[in-house]
């Protein structure tokens, strides 16, 4: 041990040493590993300087941030609700407050459905005409069958 | 203000946990107990700009709240200390280290509770007889003497260990 560590383990025991000598001491030891009591127990204070929480600490930051994201889950929510709001607003434009007007319109709508209506009742006739057809077409071939069959069996 | 706290506060968490660690002497209980210091920093983050010295500050909320802690939870301590105390033999690489570090605790244990915690609060954490005094509410000249007293105490083992090979 050099006289200048010595001087300082002296001031160190007597408790007169600043933190800076404190530490030269403890950097000391920390070069010059010894064996020796002195030199191990100013080593194991510095191993216990260095002990550490195995658990982190979850700083409060986090606790905002979660909060921060629960606000922008709910601003997210309003927005998706006020764009919803605003479609279902657009629909409501062809809503008809007048009760005439709405008469006048399903009264349109309904004689446009009739008209139509109208227009396939005039294929009908030709509908049946067909099916007349269909008929005797059939008729005509089950005939035709059984003279077959009679004339095989003569 | 949020920013005092996570210049000044935060880094100081793991010296807070040694100190509270040094207290209470349980690893989990010194954990919640710096965790609620923590929280209670952050809610009172507004009076930051007017203290002088955070981490001081830090170290006597941590030391108020690990005795609040011992007095609410007095029997969980005693219990998990009968639990903890069988013999944790740990096939370690640096034994003489460890030998050397259960040697110091022994010594401290001799300590009456205040020498104890100044003793802790200087050759762990490094802290100033200022920053002591006002964590302890004590004088300078009362810090100087107990630690006198600590350094004197530990000093007489180690002669006794070179002298004999023995501790004590």
């Amino acid at each position: 041990m050099g006289s200048q560590i010595d001087k300082l383990m002296e001031k160190y025991w007597a408790g007169t040493t600043s933190l800076k000598e404190e530490d030269e001491i403890k950097v000391y030891f920390k070069e010059n590993p010894s064996l020796a009591p002195t030199g191990l127990y100013f080593r194991s204070l510095k191993k216990s300087a260095e002990v550490e929480s195995k658990k982190p600490f979850s700083t409060p930051k986090r606790h905002w941030m979660r909060k921060f994201s629960v606000a922008a889950t709910l601003l997210i929510g309003i927005a998706v609700g006020a764009v919803a709001l605003q479609d279902a607003n657009k629909q409501n434009d062809f809503e008809i407050d007048d009760p005439q007007e709405a008469y006048e319109i399903a009264r349109t709508a309904l004689m446009k459905m009739s008209s139509s209506l109208n227009e396939g009742g005039a294929y009908s006739g030709e509908l049946k005409k067909l099916n007349k057809a269909e008929q005797l077409l059939k008729k005509d071939l089950k005939e035709e069958k059984n003279s077959e069959e009679k004339t095989v069996i003569s | 203000m949020s920013t005092l706290y996570e210049q000044n506060v935060l880094p100081a968490s793991q010296k807070m946990y040694r100190y509270a660690l040094s207290i209470l002497k349980d690893e989990d209980s010194a954990h919640d107990v710096v965790q609620e210091c923590l929280m209670k920093i952050w809610t009172k983050r507004s009076k930051l700009i007017e203290i002088d010295n955070h981490e001081a500050w830090a170290m006597r909320i941590t030391r108020n709240q690990c005795f609040d802690w011992v007095k609410t939870n007095r029997f969980t301590i005693l219990q998990q200390e009968q639990v903890e105390e069988p013999d944790q033999v740990k096939a370690d690489h640096d034994t003489l280290m460890e030998d050397q570090k259960k040697w110091l605790d022994k010594v401290l244990e001799t300590l009456p509770p205040k020498q104890q915690e100044i003793f802790h609060l200087r050759e762990i954490d490094g802290m100033t007889y200022q920053e002591i005094s006002d964590i302890l509410s004590l004088s300078l000249s009362e810090v100087k003497v107990y630690l006198h007293r600590a350094r004197t105490k530990v000093r007489s083992s180690l002669q006794k260990i070179e002298a004999y090979g023995i501790a004590n």
